[in-house]
């Protein structure tokens, strides 16, 4: 947890938790002369990376409660979404996959068990979160699921498997098909009963981060009078963003796109040292900063879980659900910006998995603004992107 | 006696013919009103059975005003537009002006220049070719994105 604090600076008792696992700081700035609006900052961990909340325009206390509101909020959606929390929804749902009867889940993970499918549909199978089993195959476990010693059947063997169904033992060749039911579906889910069952344990990692800002959104919205018009907010989760309203300088959010090739890491204990306008330094080399009025970034990366296998080769999380291998050839970062978080995450992580030769097609067709850095370093985006970039590093 | 049934008689037959007149007045009013009734039974279904074509008539009579009032409006447009090109036309003939009173001064120049026994080329004071571009700074940022920490 970091605090820090600029001068004149308030600083305030930390923000009630609901969980108790985020222990949030805040630093708020007075106003300044010349109607400069009012800062507060809020830092504390969800879903395994730091969570930020920056409020413009607002007094403390009501910026407090919307910092208590999204932690409450982040941490219910992690307790039901986390694949590294063995008391989650989602791990006990894994825990009975194939088992073909439905249960009844949370409404966090009903909404994000349909959004996946959902996304799955739209990617065209690009977006699948089946892929636990490679991921697990591959070196990056999440809790124990209590079955075959918690290993998952990975996309190989699904695809192998023309088993028909036993219900227990093995995740593998659950129905006809691979990793589904004997109806072809991967998810059976009854939205107004909030039950669910599925075919396969899966990962909702990405797309669970996206839905949880959507979701801290709307809680902003509730909890911010004005947001959006004279107040503003961002909130940052672990590579990914939501803003909206004025930010703290004149103009929109700028944000900066983070260089994948930097190996360099957090300084432990202080990520987020406000600069004299409330601003934050660079915390690793930039390769392009992009403007932001009203909306969301998300990146798919593969700096961090980055990895050797077994066999020796290196591998990452960003892994091909056709293929089950890692994907995006000859790409270090793509980065999407749209209205929706969850969406910007799944055509950020579905455009990566192109590669670096049909990345730009891709995301062209989709008229999405885009950015992407390839493995030696280029930089491309679309023309969609192109007028959200406030400055490039190339061109300074 | 004969004389009481003549008069009788000649009492009871203007009545006998009145019944007889009036109900074939009856007989005639109710065949009038019934075929009158068939006739307008006819009509309805003739109506009824042409209510579609009426109403498409009518659909298409709004369709044609309409589309009336959209050639009226594209021909207001067209007016408008040409009025505009008309205006542009003149200031476009202002401007082949100027550029013919400049055509002629810059012969005039060039003769001035072309009589002139000095060198052609006055020695100019040095310049700089190129004035060194200070490089866009990064501006300063709000927030960061990039890899994801969680999983």
């Amino acid at each position: 947890m970091s605090a820090s604090v600029t001068a004149p600076a308030l600083l305030v008792p930390p923000a009630p938790s609901a969980t108790g696992l985020a222990l949030p700081s805040a630093t708020g700035r007075a106003a300044r002369p010349g109607n400069r609006p009012t800062i507060h900052r809020f830092a504390g961990r969800a879903m395994g990376s730091p969570l930020r909340l920056t409020v413009v325009g607002s007094d403390l206390t009501t910026a407090a409660a919307a910092w208590a509101a999204v932690s409450a909020l982040t941490e219910e959606v992690e307790e039901a979404l986390s694949r590294f929390r063995s008391t989650s929804d989602l791990t006990a749902m894994n825990r009975r996959a194939g088992a073909g009867g439905l249960a009844g889940v949370t409404p966090w993970l009903a909404r994000a068990l349909a959004a996946a499918d959902r996304a799955g549909r739209m990617t065209g199978g690009a977006f699948d979160p089946r892929v636990l089993g490679d991921l697990e195959r591959l070196g990056y476990p999440g809790a124990p699921l209590g079955r075959e010693g918690g290993r998952v059947a990975p996309a190989g063997e699904r695809a192998a498997s023309t088993a028909t169904a036993t219900g227990a033992g093995t995740f593998n060749g659950v129905g006809a098909g691979a990793g589904t039911f004997d109806d072809g579906r991967w998810l059976h889910l009854e939205p107004r009963l909030r039950t669910a069952a599925v075919a396969v344990p899966v990962d909702l990692g990405g797309i669970g981060k996206g839905l949880a800002l959507r979701w801290a959104r709307r809680a902003l919205a509730r909890t911010l009078p004005g947001f959006g018009d004279d107040v503003g907010a961002l909130l940052e989760a672990g590579g990914d963003l939501v803003a909206a309203g004025p930010a703290p300088q004149d103009g929109p959010w700028l944000v900066g796109l983070e260089d994948p090739r930097s190996q360099e890491t957090d300084p432990p204990r202080r990520q987020h040292d406000p600069g004299p306008r409330g601003e934050d330094p660079p915390r690793r080399p930039e390769f392009a900063v992009i403007a932001v009025t009203q909306g969301a970034v998300a990146t798919s990366s593969i700096r961090v879980h980055a990895w050797a296998a077994a066999d020796g080769r290196p591998v990452h999380h960003l892994l091909d659900p056709r293929t089950g291998e890692p994907g995006g050839a000859e790409l270090l970062a793509v980065t999407v910006a749209g209205p929706d978080p969850a969406w910007a995450e799944v055509w950020s992580k579905a455009l990566f998995l192109e590669g670096a030769a049909r990345i730009g097609a891709r995301a062209r067709a989709l008229g999405l603004a885009a950015w992407w850095i390839r493995d030696d370093g280029r930089l491309e985006m679309t023309p969609a992107a192109r007028p959200r970039t406030a400055w490039l590093a190339g061109e300074a | 006696m004969t004389t009481e049934r003549r008069a009788t008689g000649s009492a009871r037959r203007p009545l006998h013919v009145a019944v007889m007149t009036g109900a074939a007045a009856g007989i005639y009013a109710a065949s009038l009103a019934g075929v009158t009734a068939l006739q307008a039974s006819a009509d309805a279904g003739l109506a009824a059975e042409r209510q579609p074509v009426a109403a498409a008539i009518a659909e298409q009579r709004a369709l044609h005003d309409s589309l009336d009032t959209a050639l009226a409006q594209a021909a207001d447009g067209y007016a408008e537009a040409a009025a505009a090109y008309a205006a542009i036309l003149e200031t476009l003939g202002a401007h082949e002006a100027d550029l013919a009173a400049l055509r002629a001064a810059v012969a005039a120049v060039e003769g001035s220049a072309a009589g002139l026994g000095t060198p052609a080329r006055p020695a100019l004071p040095t310049v700089r070719s190129s004035v060194g571009v200070a490089p866009a700074p990064r501006p300063a940022t709000n927030a960061t994105s990039g890899a994801s920490g969680g999983g």
